[in-house]
């Protein structure tokens, strides 16, 4: 029992890890602005900061099975999503702020899921952080693929519950981002009497979300492609 | 005429040998740093960590042969195979040891990640797991 506890601690340590290293950084300062364009809305900050963590704890799950179940392997794995991923995350990055700063239109189709739940989840950017958190999780850098597949991946292959770890995982590299909208969800609710303030301020942290986007879809599409810096 | 291609034999024979005897040793150690096209802040100091650790402490290695460091970028062409070869899922630093042209064994040498932060720590362990790799030749 206390080598499964430690093993959930352990994995949990290395999320953490993972959350303040270059690339995961960057791209949860991202996710922290994408989640603030709602800041008057601390229900729907909160829902979007769980969704986030859980496209995030998705995505390492996928992955944490497909290797533990050898049907991907490490290295081929590793070295494809870092060559091929963190080169789509730039362009991905910057039309999505191009999008927030209304220079792009997309008109997405519309699906015919229940009406009520859809307005629920599209407000609240639910579809839309979960989809980040996943897309972020597998663009991986230096750093972030040596905790995963250097020491995550060993440490789950030797426990029963290994299976398990990469969940822990996701919640330890998410756990800015839940941080952040859990202080939103307290602080804002406190704020009630500035709605009005908040709610102009909400324009304005849309337009800044979508200058940050492009401003962390550049540095990637530096670090990937144009290598001026 | 039977004299002169003795002479000649002989000649050859005597060529092959001096080169035989100016051939460098083919058991040495090779230290690779395995790098890729996007090279970040650490990634650049675990290279030159590596790279100081090695050239200021086997310089008489270096001399003779025994020890070698290669920086090699896995996503040149050619050089792919490394990634199949090592198991390498990063930059990584990996020695092997070579007999008579053959790998006889290799290491990955992962905790690089866990000292890059402490370069003293970070030169302690890769001197010592070179040194270990070196009694073995």
């Amino acid at each position: 029992m206390d080598k499964v506890l430690i093993g959930f601690l352990s994995a949990l340590w290395l999320g953490i890890l993972t959350s303040i290293s270059p690339c995961p950084l960057a791209s949860n300062i991202a996710t922290i602005s994408f989640l603030s364009k709602r800041i008057a809305h601390p229900f729907f900050v909160f829902i979007s900061g769980i969704a986030y963590t859980l496209g995030r704890m998705s995505a390492y799950v996928i992955l944490g099975y497909l290797i533990i179940h050898s049907i991907f392997a490490i290295p081929q794995t590793a070295q494809f999503l870092q060559k091929y991923m963190a080169k789509a995350l730039g362009p991905i990055l910057i039309i999505i702020g191009l999008v927030l700063l209304e220079l792009i239109v997309l008109r997405l189709p519309e699906f015919s899921i229940s009406q009520k739940h859809h307005n629920k989840l599209s407000e609240a950017g639910a579809l839309g952080a979960f989809a980040l958190g996943f897309i972020f999780s597998l663009a991986f850098c230096p750093i972030s693929a040596a905790l995963f597949f250097g020491s995550l991946i060993p440490l789950a292959l030797k426990s029963p519950l290994g299976s398990i770890f990469p969940l822990v995982y996701g919640v330890g590299t998410g756990l800015p981002v839940m941080a952040f909208a859990i202080m939103v969800a307290l602080g804002t609710a406190a704020l009630n009497r500035w709605f009005n303030f908040l709610t102009k301020l909400e324009y304005y942290m849309r337009k800044a979300t979508g200058v940050i986007f492009i401003l962390v879809g550049l540095y990637y599409l530096n670090a990937y492609w144009l290598k001026l810096i | 005429m039977y004299k002169k291609a003795l002479l000649a034999l002989c000649i050859f024979g005597f060529i092959a040998v001096s080169f035989a005897a100016d051939k460098p040793s083919s058991s040495k150690v090779v230290a690779y740093y395995f790098y890729g096209n996007y090279r970040c802040p650490t990634c650049r100091k675990l290279e030159q960590y590596s790279r100081e650790a090695i050239e200021s402490n086997f310089k008489n290695e270096i001399a003779l042969g025994k020890l070698a460091f290669m920086a090699v970028n896995i996503d040149e062409k050619g050089n792919e195979h490394f990634v199949k070869d090592y198991q390498l899922y990063t930059k990584s630093l990996v020695l092997s040891l070579v007999k008579d042209d053959k790998e006889i064994k290799s290491k990955n040498l992962t905790k690089i990640w866990n000292y890059v932060g402490n370069k003293q720590k970070f030169y302690d362990y890769v001197t010592e797991e070179i040194k270990n790799f070196l009694k073995e030749l």
